[in-house]
């Protein structure tokens, strides 16, 4: 945090601790005079950049208690302008205080009007400091810190006059009620240390008391609470003054705990009570300012300035580390398209020779195409001495059966697509799987000599070793030599010394491929 | 504060340094984004090129391995004349060497105009790719003995192109009907059949030569 400067301005003189955050004590003073001011414009040439703040103590600060009625922002603001122009029209130091914590009074508002009254205590001093462009927080006066201050310190359950001992010689007195004030009076007194001292005090508070009562801020019975700093031994003096029944009630504060309380980092002196109002109002922004008609400007100004060196500092930041991503992230892709370049140039060169080493015209899938239409061919085609081969295993063994004739034919499944088409059209034909071998075998039995339940039995049993032993699975003989079936017509000759003609028969075989199952597999071999 | 007390050279005071650390960030934020903008649009061409390659690559490694598993049949089936354009000066001259070798009585053959056909497997390639086609044969053949017709479509098959298909035969023994007999013929025989021929690239390539 910044050093803060604190201009403390008197009735004659004005101070200056160039670093009161730190509680620094060595203070310059300039008198209020010409040499005064031009050693403050020296001192100022030297180190216009630390900001500061002022905070006034002097006697001719007026307060007046008055009450308004409750209207709504704008009215009021302009009613309180209005209110206080008209009680303090010859300084521009002045502010109405209004008492919106306190405890409400029907439909009426209090408000303290507050003014410095005789600028001419500021101005030579603020001259200077605007001159030399030094940041100002503000104007702030001791009477209206006291409520802050008290508070701190003290708590009060009644109204309270905060006496504290200011510059050696001066009594600070400041009436405050509910937290705020409405009166204060700054007097010549004694040493801390001087007999009279506490005699002095006691005296001083009855003082404000008649003068609160006639102000009618405090009535005649009401018990005004008197908060001092003060420590046993000036306590115990003070008391011996005090009437113990009286409505004025001295209530005393270790001047060691309230600095502490405040937060102040030096030794408070008893004389010097004036460091605890410096120490409130460099600790945090008092409520209470006068400076309202542009003495803080160069303030707002440093802040303005700060803000934006503070968005410039964080907009840098933000682009470092956006440009630290992006930078990082296109090393990483220069990193990976150097590998990439390389990995593609690799694949290029062997996807180039791979080709190259590659000499066939026909295309792959054209092979492949072929070799399994071609295979396909071979496992629905009807192998000629297949058929002769297992009809032949069965005849060898019925040598009275003479065959006159054998027809075969390889049935194609039934395609449920296909189209009835023209010879001529040129749409391509279909080549369908082998669904089954239907055969036809004719043949006479040779030695037979009429005797038909013999050549029927013959016949019977040659279907049924060709069931048996061939591949055909539905063997049927389909003619007999006679149909002897009850429903045919039948008619015949019979001649007892005649040579018997051949008994003619006729036998269907089938061989269903499904059923067999495609054993027949395309290889090399079958090729 | 009015317009006229704001004092801009001091709000300015002290900002140059800010204004400018600023102005390079931004500057070198911009120039690491452009940077990096190109390196990604080089990076996306690449991912795109290399995935292509690798495409190629894939390719060329299953067509690889697919002559690898087809080639020797392929040239089997090429050997054979099935892969090949149908020849029909081989068959009659086969037919007829067949004929004669065999001492068969007598052949006759009708070859039908040879016909387009769908491929009957599933492939990748289109219809124009690889052409399959077919011809219808009928034989009417005299044989002396019915293993003369087994050694027949034997011959055939050995030495004719194509690869054949016998859809269907008819044999008739003529033992006892020798005034339909021909000379010498004990068995009339009809058969039908087809002769597939397959036409590639390698055919087209080899007529074109």
């Amino acid at each position: 945090m910044a050093a803060l400067r604190a201009f403390y301005v008197t009735q004659g003189s004005m101070t200056v601790w160039s670093n009161v955050r730190h509680g620094e004590r060595h203070a310059l003073r300039f008198a209020d005079s010409d040499d005064g001011l031009v050693e403050f414009d020296e001192y100022l040439s030297t180190l216009p950049e630390q900001p500061g703040f002022m905070l006034v103590d002097v006697i001719e600060e007026e307060f007046a208690v008055d009450t308004i009625p409750k209207l709504g922002g704008r009215d009021r603001s302009a009613l309180l302008t209005r209110r206080i122009e008209r009680k303090y029209p010859r300084t521009r130091y002045r502010l109405p205080v209004c008492h919106t914590r306190a405890r409400k009074r029907g439909g009426e508002l209090k408000v303290t009007f507050c003014a410095i009254t005789n600028h001419e205590l500021v101005d030579p001093w603020l001259r200077v400091i605007l001159r030399h462009r030094t940041p100002l927080r503000g104007i702030y006066s001791v009477p209206l810190l006291a409520g802050q201050l008290m508070s701190s310190v003290y708590d009060a359950r009644n109204p309270t006059l905060f006496v504290t001992q200011h510059q050696g010689s001066r009594l600070r007195q400041v009436f405050v009620d509910q937290g705020y004030t409405g009166s204060a009076r700054l007097s010549q007194s004694p040493a801390v240390s001087d007999s009279s001292y506490a005699q002095f005090v006691v005296t001083e508070a009855e003082r404000s008391r008649r003068y609160l009562e006639r102000t009618r801020q405090v009535s005649r019975m009401q018990q005004l609470d008197v908060c001092m700093l003060a420590d046993a031994e000036l306590a115990g003096r003070i008391k011996e003054f005090v009437d113990p029944d009286g409505t004025t009630q001295f209530r005393f504060v270790d001047p060691g705990k309230a600095a502490k309380r405040i937060g102040m980092v030096t030794e408070l002196r008893p004389d010097n009570q004036q460091d605890l109002y410096i120490a409130v109002a460099a600790r945090r922004s008092p409520k209470y300012n006068y400076a309202i008609s542009g003495e803080t400007r160069y303030w707002n100004m440093r802040r303005l300035r700060h803000a934006i060196s503070g968005g410039l500092t964080a907009v840098a930041a933000a682009a470092s580390i956006m440009a630290g991503i992006y930078a990082s992230d296109a090393m990483f892709l220069k990193y990976q398209v150097s590998e990439f370049e390389s990995q593609v140039s690799q694949l290029s060169e062997t996807f180039r020779r791979e080709n190259e080493s590659f000499d066939y015209q026909a295309d792959s899938q054209e092979m492949k195409l072929a070799v399994d239409t071609g295979n396909f061919l071979l496992r629905n085609r009807l192998p000629v001495p297949w058929v002769v081969q297992q009809i032949g295993l069965v005849l060898g063994e019925h040598p009275d059966v003479q065959v006159t004739g054998l027809a075969w034919e390889a049935e194609a499944a039934a395609d449920p697509n296909a189209r009835p088409v023209r010879r001529d059209n040129n749409m391509p034909v279909t080549i369908p799987g082998v669904h089954q071998v239907q055969a036809e075998l004719h043949g006479e039995l040779t030695d037979f000599n009429g005797d038909l339940r013999k050549a029927f039995a013959d016949i019977d049993r040659l279907v049924a070793d060709l069931e048996a032993r061939t591949a055909f699975s539905d063997v049927i003989a389909v003619e007999y030599p006679i149909d002897a079936r009850p429903q045919a017509a039948l008619s015949g000759e019979i001649d007892t010394g005649g040579k018997w003609a051949p008994a003619q028969f006729r036998l269907r075989l089938r061989f269903p491929v499904s059923a067999a199952g495609n054993d027949g597999e395309g290889n090399d071999d079958a090729v | 504060m009015t317009r006229s007390d704001f004092d801009w050279p001091f709000v300015r005071q002290h900002t140059l340094i800010p204004a400018i650390t600023a102005a390079v960030a931004i500057a070198a934020c911009v120039a690491a984004w452009w940077t990096h903008a190109r390196q990604v649009e080089q990076f996306s061409r690449l991912s795109v090129n290399r995935e292509a390659i690798h495409e190629d690559y894939d390719a060329l490694v299953y067509r690889r391995r697919l002559v690898d598993l087809y080639h020797r049949r392929y040239l089997q089936f090429h050997d054979l004349g099935f892969v090949g354009r149908e020849s029909r000066l081989d068959w009659v001259e086969t037919l007829r060497t067949t004929t004669n070798d065999l001492t068969l009585p007598a052949v006759s053959y009708a070859i039908e105009p040879q016909l387009k056909a769908t491929a009957p497997v599933q492939s990748v390639m289109s219809g124009d790719d690889v052409q399959v086609y077919l011809s219808k044969l009928e034989l009417e053949m005299g044989l002396v003995h019915e293993l003369d017709l087994l050694r027949f479509f034997d011959e055939l098959q050995g030495q004719a192109p194509g690869l054949i298909s016998v859809d269907a035969c008819e044999l008739d023994w003529q033992v006892d009907r020798d005034y339909r007999l021909r000379a010498g013929a004990n068995i009339q025989a009809s058969c039908s059949m087809r002769i597939f021929s397959v036409i590639t690239s390698d055919v087209n390539l080899e007529s074109m030569l």
